[in-house]
């Protein structure tokens, strides 16, 4: 996933993917791990990841977020993989990130928010520790709070300053803003390494606790404790997703509290559902990118084409690779 | 002060864009609905819902879906009546470029691909205003505008002018006679005169970190929404001079500024007979808002705050002239939600 040429090929100007082929995509990337999933079990996974990267688009406080977002997903990554490859690809990839969206204006980047908004439209699947946690209503929109955050620099709705001729302030004007608001006491850092200061993009399945995204703590968190913690939340979606498929095998209600309605306008035969079939201006590119990844997922499918017992881990794949 | 009225039910959800609403709002003095809108659009990607505001009115809801020849795939930046020579018409902007349509947007009217970028890139239309009546003026996103003129008794447009201003892609664009103020990506305003053949550019208003995305131009103000929660008010009387060859240099006056907000303002509208302003945002809330000036100084205060429970508003136009009625759109949902006094 890191692969030079693939971030190359990722980070050229190109047009949105299909749902199809980024939903390929992910397959592929699953796979390429230890990790075996059957169709169901995939589609959830899928739904799951992609409703809760909806949801940290759509919570972000700024447009800025969305740099805070990304890295925290790296820095993730960064703890997770002790390789000193894999840290310098992630290096490398984070350089991308902020050449490409370092520079944005404000306007800019919320395009690129809208963007990714309007690519989740009508995708409202229920997920059950956003039901859990008060952050997703039954009908699968998200809760927009009462008390939000409001970014660093910025200013607390409720005051009108009035300005005369000179220029001077000539008198303030109050108004009850709403919310009870409070602001960020810092700005998130978008520096290799550092406070992203917002929880958006962290792992969810992290009971409450803030990820450690300092400088000194961020290598040292890396334990066993912090192994087995990896496993645990691991093991507990592994059954997440284990006891969804019991249930809608063995034909129980269907209505029970995690209702995955999988892509609604797939199956619409509706003239709006060709807007995801693929731009041929596109196919061109997406066929590079998809050699890449046959070229990255090679030994794995050679693997499971030979014995099938064989599996291959993604640091092997990555390995092989170089 | 305003209740929650009806709710109209487009046949797609709404796109996350700004302005994602515009009203059918004949002016006063034409028609005899006296300035009660009659018909509002909704973007859904490259889609566009029309549908009746009540629904004893005799129009049919609309789906203008917008396409090239080729599969190459669209995305509509925003859609707005205008009063054009003697005609109301539907003026989309959009990836392909201008599209107009007659009123009831059955016929495509007139097109432009308005591109300045290069051709495989991403380019879009936003920013449509009209000045008198006469001429047309879009931006786009190579920052540029474009100026076209009503051929006598047609709605067959011709090119006029092209301007280069903006550094960033144009977010909205606000006229007054034959002032226009221009606004884009990180928050730069442009404010322009037109003499009749070519646009001037008369006055900048520097950044205040955020992206403007939406003005107004009425009376002597100039009211600016900003990304941060911001709206701003200028004086925009020092603007109204004709260009005499030198660059003027008259700083605009900021007026008021108000942390209306809590997250984007994501649209804004005017109801020109009260002074009302409107202003939505992600922060679920719309907010109505009075502009009045006392010996001199100008005020602006809040009239009224509703809040649309975990929907993150992307429209909000008034419903009258008068600003007694107005109705908001939502990201993601097909719901309007209309307010009455």
């Amino acid at each position: 996933m890191l692969n030079e040429k693939f971030l190359d090929e990722l980070f050229k100007p190109q047009k949105i993917y299909n749902k199809d082929a980024l939903k390929n995509l992910f397959h592929d990337l699953a796979h390429a791990s230890i990790m075996r999933l059957n169709e169901a079990s995939m589609n959830k996974l899928y739904d799951l990841m992609t409703m809760v990267f909806k949801y940290q688009i759509l919570a972000a406080r700024e447009p800025r977020d969305l740099i805070l977002i990304t890295l925290n997903h790296m820095d993730a990554m960064r703890s997770l993989v002790q390789t000193s490859q894999v840290q310098k690809q992630l290096d490398a990839c984070y350089y991308l990130v902020m050449k490409m969206y370092g520079q944005m204006t404000d306007g800019e980047l919320q395009r690129v928010r809208f963007s990714i908004l309007n690519f989740f439209q009508d995708i409202r699947i229920r997920v059950s520790i956003f039901l859990r946690k008060g952050v997703q209503n039954n009908d699968g929109s998200f809760v927009i709070p009462s008390d939000l955050t409001i970014s660093y620099g910025n200013e607390i709705p409720g005051t009108t300053r009035v300005y005369q001729a000179d220029g001077t302030i000539v008198d303030l004007l109050n108004f009850p803003s709403g919310g009870s608001y409070s602001l960020a006491p810092e700005s998130g850092s978008t520096e290799l390494r550092g406070r992203r200061g917002t929880d958006l993009g962290v792992n969810i399945y992290d009971s409450g606790k803030p990820v450690q995204t300092d400088s000194d703590g961020c290598e040292d968190s890396f334990d066993v404790a912090g192994n087995t913690g990896y496993k645990d939340e691991l093991n507990v979606l592994i059954a997440q997703l284990r006891q969804e498929q019991q249930a809608e095998t063995s034909g129980e209600d269907p209505s029970s509290i995690i209702h995955f309605n999988l892509f609604p306008s797939f199956d619409r035969d509706s003239p709006g559902s060709e807007l995801f079939d693929e731009p041929t201006s596109s196919s061109q590119h997406s066929a590079v990118l998809e050699a890449i990844m046959s070229e990255m997922s090679l030994p794995s499918e050679s693997a499971s084409g030979g014995s099938g017992g064989v599996q291959s881990d993604l640091i092997q794949l990555l390995d092989s690779i170089q | 002060m305003y209740e929650r009225e009806n709710t109209l039910l487009l046949s797609t959800s709404a796109s996350a864009l700004c302005n994602n609403l515009a009203v059918n709002r004949p002016s006063g003095k034409s028609g005899k609905s006296g300035g009660n809108a009659t018909n509002i659009a909704v973007v859904h990607q490259n889609n566009i819902n029309v549908i009746p505001v009540t629904e004893s009115d005799k129009n049919k809801p609309m789906f203008i879906t917008v396409q090239s020849n080729s599969s190459v795939l669209c995305e509509v930046m925003q859609v707005l009546w205008c009063d054009l020579g003697f005609e109301v018409v539907l003026v989309v902007g959009s990836t392909l470029g201008l599209h107009i349509y007659d009123r009831e947007g059955v016929d495509l009217l007139f097109s432009h691909p308005c591109i300045d970028g290069p051709e495989d890139e991403y380019n879009f239309v936003k920013g449509i205003a009209t000045l008198n009546n006469e001429v047309l003026c879009t931006g786009n996103s190579s920052g540029v505008l474009r100026v076209f003129g009503v051929l006598d008794d047609e709605t067959c447009l011709s090119f006029m002018d092209r301007k280069e201003g903006h550094m960033d892609a144009i977010t909205d664009i606000a006229s007054i006679d034959y002032r226009l103020a221009t606004a884009d990506d990180s928050g730069v305003i442009c404010l322009w005169y037109f003499n009749g053949t070519e646009l001037l550019q008369i006055a900048t208003i520097e950044t205040f970190g955020s992206a403007v995305t939406s003005l107004f131009l009425w009376k002597d103000w100039l009211a600016v929404a900003y990304g941060s929660g911001h709206i701003r008010i200028f004086d925009s009387s020092k603007i109204n001079y004709t260009y005499d060859g030198s660059r003027p240099v008259t700083a605009v006056r900021l007026l008021t500024e108000t942390a209306a907000h809590a997250r984007y303002i994501t649209a804004m509208d005017v109801a020109l007979g009260a002074d009302y302003l409107l202003t939505a945002s992600e922060d679920s809330y719309v907010k109505i808002w009075r502009v009045c000036k006392n010996n001199n100084v100008t005020e602006i205060n809040l009239l009224c705050s509703s809040q649309i429970n975990d929907q993150m508003l992307v429209g909000g136009r008034f419903l009258n002239n008068n600003g007694t009625a107005f109705c908001v759109s939502a990201y993601d949902t097909n719901l309007v939600h209309c307010f009455k006094t």
